[in-house]
């Protein structure tokens, strides 16, 4: 049986997070699991269990999409893709938030990709 | 050849455009630029919701429109975060029928994407269309003795649907350092993220990797190193600065620039720097 977290995640990214058998791959090979509340697989065995806590954790905001997950896991589980389905969930629930340009420094200096893609990750 | 400049290029660093022009110009590559471009949108959508990239698909009509087309054309990208994108998207219409025909409904004020554009990047071009060995031929200053370390980044390689090599243990950076006649190095950070958008909320995660990957390049003997990303660049500027180092860190363009001979567009404060290593060099004969 498929829970109501794998459900919604496999309808916002396409994934089966049922797939995943825990190797720990994507942790491995993870850049950013020093400012990370939950590692990668775990992040994915938080919603086989179908607990919806990992909703409320760091890791998702994390993941900056580098893919490095997604090209290396055995299962072929785009674990990128997972990580912005549970922001989705997020963002679709409490709705948008915006950047505070004030609190940017270098606004001047930073390239306008920058500020765009961090804007997007909070309203996407 | 149909050309995608998109936002950085024209805003943050037109040293980069510039000097990919000038070397069109020198290889005799027809670039024309596609009317009315939209921003690509910089990420690609993970979810399932198409319609975030009406931008990016209605560039890409507006390139399908052009006059002229043979019909299987080609858009060249030199930003490699709008590759990624504009490619993305373009596969996605491609290979998914309904997505091609929810945005061709919802676009009901322009013709329907028809999905038959290929999207690459500059040095698929100079690998596929020029050829890595004629570009050799080409160059009039080769950069002999200089060690350039290539920095691949995650928009050329990843994932792999959209790759321009292999993602694990890419080497089309390498092949093209060695045809404009410098060495390349090699370290094993040149495919680690730079830690992209958090440079704007968390600058501190961008320090840590941006540090890691310059560090690693400096200690494998590099001269300096290039990307092909505007916004790596400037992660990679703020680890330079952090290291308090001084290594110059280029677009590719520039490079090629440098070896055909032509204006490398080098900023002032690089200028300097890069003049130093290339005196250093007994080839460059200026």
């Amino acid at each position: 049986m498929v829970n109501e977290m794998e459900r919604r995640i496999g309808e916002i990214s396409g994934v089966n997070v049922d797939a995943c058998y825990l190797c720990g791959k994507c942790s491995a090979g993870c850049l950013f699991t020093e400012q990370m509340d939950l590692l990668p697989h775990q992040v994915i065995m938080y919603i086989q269990r179908g607990d919806d806590s990992v909703l409320n954790k760091e890791t998702p905001w994390i993941c900056a999409s580098c893919f490095t997950c997604s090209v290396r896991c055995p299962r072929g589980i785009d674990v990128a893709a997972v990580m912005e389905g549970l922001r989705e969930i997020q963002i679709r629930k409490r709705g948008y938030q915006k950047l505070d340009l004030k609190k940017i420094e270098n606004l001047e200096d930073l390239p306008q990709i920058a500020v765009t893609a961090a804007a997007q990750k909070l309203t996407w | 050849m149909l050309y995608y400049p998109g936002c950085s290029l024209r805003n943050s660093y037109p040293e980069f455009e510039k000097s990919a022009l000038e070397t069109c110009t020198r290889l005799g590559i027809d670039l024309a630029e596609i009317p009315e471009w939209n921003c690509c949108g910089v990420n690609f959508s993970l979810s399932d919701n198409i319609m975030r990239h009406l931008g990016a698909v209605r560039t890409l009509i507006s390139a399908q429109e052009m006059p002229d087309l043979s019909g299987d054309e080609k858009v060249v990208a030199l930003c490699s975060m709008c590759y990624n994108v504009m490619k993305r998207v373009n596969l996605t219409l491609k290979e998914d029928a309904e997505a091609l025909e929810n945005v061709n409904l919802f676009i009901d004020d322009e013709v329907d994407y028809r999905a038959n554009l290929e999207v690459i990047h500059f040095l698929q071009l100079l690998r596929d269309d020029i050829g890595f060995d004629h570009l050799s031929d080409c160059v009039t200053v080769p950069l002999k003795g200089l060690k350039i370390a290539p920095y691949y980044g995650c928009a050329l390689i990843r994932p792999e649907s959209i790759a321009i090599d292999a993602p694990e243990n890419p080497s089309i950076m390498e092949e093209f350092i060695r045809s404009v006649g410098a060495d390349p190095v090699d370290y094993p950070y040149k495919t680690e993220c730079c830690g992209n958008y958090h440079t704007v909320m968390r600058k501190e995660i961008v320090e840590l990797r941006s540090k890691v990957i310059v560090d690693s390049a400096k200690l494998a003997g590099a001269d300096l190193v290039v990307s092909t990303c505007p916004l790596c660049t400037y992660n990679l500027r703020l680890g330079v600065r952090a290291l308090e180092e001084k290594t110059p860190i280029l677009f590719f363009s520039q490079i090629l620039a440098l070896s055909l001979g032509v204006n490398p567009h080098l900023s002032p404060e690089r200028e300097k720097n890069v003049r130093e290593l290339l005196e250093g060099m007994k080839s460059y004969a200026k």
